[in-house]
């Protein structure tokens, strides 16, 4: 029998196997770029205007057309309603905590300059700093109560994965990359206290924001990236002392706020963290960059695959931008085979689908999801029964 | 008093352990007694050398890399007034290409280069087609170093390629490439003439178009 979408992400959520292995797109880190977007639009002949629901990464909203079309088991419930791109996007800005972001044509990235805590020295300037409140979020929870009300009409599993930021990420942003890595090594107090109070402030957030749409949740996603592409940025052993505390704060803010399963997401080879993630009670990592050393899905699954979900996986750094459809095809076989047994697997891309990709090879990952997700798991009832 | 070669094995040892208040102090100590700068370099670009080992073995991760880069910089700094009439290895216009604001990798094969005895121009990042060719004109330099970290950027390599095709500088100049995306072969489509998979190798290769 099948089973709603719902159920179906539920049970990989719980490490169980169901009819078939669920999908998801339409996350903040888990969509399509705006412009790849239109390009799948053209291609699959929808005509619709696109959606943006996060100007900095250019992430698309996809609309319940196409996700309906691709059979997709997850919605998200975002702070503000997607819209469609004006024709006056800014080309520089500074967003609430003060950091200065420039458009280089796909995403707004970190300008030389933006970063407001480049300069300080102390602790006691961190604290001076004019740190956002949690109202300068401004996020609209009357919205966000609608959607969660409506989508929890539906069959769908309901996610929230909009800007929880991690205190590690963020706190290189605000002081600048050189600067924050020296501070962890010479300056360890001024380190702990940027990322102390980027937490404060996200717990807050949690609070305010994902407290009231909680009952409604079925998996939260917030945002550390931790590793490069052949190593995590840090030693474990830094890990544990500067971040570990905080991702823990952060993990245990969204456990009070709901039942939702919490998914870190975070980009680059961070198998040598991941003891530690799973200790703090994260239940799955995100996107799985399976490009990067040391995260091969079969040796991620043996090690980890009874403690932590795995999301994303499918390879957006070789196969989804340069690989044809049949490449595509094996590569989502592959990774179905290796992460999905007993459950434990939602397939979605490495991180958001770039302009590069062609739109047939995201129908061709979504199609073979499909297909191959449902044989893969009939098969293996069937040698069960 | 230590003899030569041990103060030159304390300066590296100073720099692979981190230690920058000793490896300065040790710094001066050979200058006040008459040392080579460029023996002094020489033992912070082996130093260096250790670190990239220790980097690629996950002994050492990025904040590492950082301090030990700006331990180098300061020592670079303390040596530098000593060594203006000292010829240099050869120059080397640097810089990320355009689109692109990413600078960490660049910048560390920016300092090892200098450490290493190169003149080093950097343009910085987000450097236009016009910007490149411009300053390869005007500097005439030995070595064209561009950097990317981005798939939507490393197209940019390619056109700098092809203007200074145009302006009849290519074949004045050597080209070499590196960054996240970029492969051996992609060096070679693009018409450049080496690829640095890392830092170290960059370096390596530089120093070794000088030799020849």
């Amino acid at each position: 029998m099948a089973l709603s979408s719902k159920e179906r992400v539920l049970a990989a959520l719980n490490h169980q196997e169901s009819d078939r292995v669920p999908i998801d797109l339409g996350g903040t880190v888990s969509t399509l770029h705006i412009e790849a977007y239109k390009k799948l639009l053209k291609y699959i002949d929808v005509h619709e205007e696109a959606y943006v629901m996060q100007m900095v990464f250019g992430a698309a909203a996809p609309s319940e057309r196409v996700l309906k079309l691709f059979k997709i088991d997850t919605r998200y419930v975002h702070p503000f309603p997607p819209k469609p791109l004006g024709p006056s996007v800014p080309l520089e800005f500074t967003d609430i905590w003060g950091i200065k972001r420039r458009f280089t044509g796909y995403y707004y990235d970190l300008t030389p300059d933006g970063s407001p805590l480049s300069n300080i020295k102390t602790v006691e300037e961190v604290e001076e700093y004019r740190w956002p409140t949690v109202d300068d979020f401004n996020y609209n929870v009357g919205y966000m109560v609608k959607e969660a009300e409506r989508l929890a009409e539906t069959d769908y599993a309901i996610g929230f994965s909009y800007y929880v930021v991690g205190s590690f990420a963020q706190a290189q942003l605000l002081r600048g990359f050189k600067q924050f890595f020296s501070d962890l090594m010479l300056r360890p107090e001024v380190a702990k206290a940027i990322m102390n109070k980027i937490t404060d402030i996200m717990v807050e957030v949690i609070k305010k924001y994902v407290e009231p749409i909680g009952k409604y949740l079925d998996f939260v996603f917030f945002g550390d990236d931790l590793g490069t592409q052949s190593a995590p940025m840090i030693s474990p052993k830094m890990y544990r002392e500067f971040v570990k505390p905080n991702h823990r704060r952060i993990v245990e803010a969204f456990k009070s706020a709901s039942r939702a399963k919490v998914i870190l997401h975070s980009d680059g080879a961070i198998a040598p963290l991941l003891e530690d993630i799973i200790e703090i009670g994260v239940d799955g990592i995100n996107p799985v960059q399976v490009s990067a050393k040391g995260m091969d899905t079969a040796l991620l699954k043996e090690k980890f695959g009874k403690r932590l979900v795995f999301w994303g996986a499918i390879d957006t750094q070789k196969v989804l931008p340069f690989g044809n459809q049949e490449d595509v095809r094996r590569e989502v076989r592959k990774r179905i085979e290796d992460l999905a047994i007993g459950g434990g697997y939602v397939l979605t891309s490495v991180h958001n689908i770039q302009p590069e990709v062609p739109p047939e090879n995201v129908v061709a990952m979504f199609d073979e999801a499909i297909k191959f997700g449902e044989e893969f798991y009939s098969r293996r009832g069937r040698n069960d029964g | 008093m230590m003899d030569k070669e041990a103060i030159i094995n304390s300066i590296k040892e100073a720099l692979v352990n981190l230690d920058g208040g000793r490896a300065k102090e040790l710094v001066k100590i050979a200058l006040d007694s008459g040392m080579d700068a460029k023996e002094i370099l020489n033992s912070v670009v082996e130093g260096m050398e250790v670190i990239g080992r220790k980097f690629e073995a996950s002994e050492y991760y990025l904040p590492e890399l950082v301090v030990a880069g700006d331990i180098c910089k300061e020592i670079f700094e303390i040596v530098k007034p000593t060594r203006k009439k000292e010829a240099k290895l050869g120059k080397v216009v640097i810089g990320t290409v355009k689109g692109d604001l990413h600078d960490i990798g660049k910048n560390i094969v920016a300092m090892m280069l200098e450490s290493a005895g190169f003149e080093v121009i950097d343009l910085g990042a987000d450097v236009s087609k016009e910007r490149f060719v411009e300053v390869v004109e005007k500097e005439r330099p030995n070595i064209l170093a561009m950097s990317t970290l981005l798939t939507s950027t490393m197209m940019e390599m390619k056109e700098v390629v092809d203007g200074l095709k145009e302006r009849g500088l290519r074949n004045s100049v050597k080209i070499i490439v590196g960054g996240a995306p970029i492969t051996e072969d992609f060096a070679r489509e693009i018409g450049a003439d080496g690829y640095g998979e890392d830092a170290v190798k960059g370096v390596k290769i530089c120093r070794q178009w000088m030799k020849g």
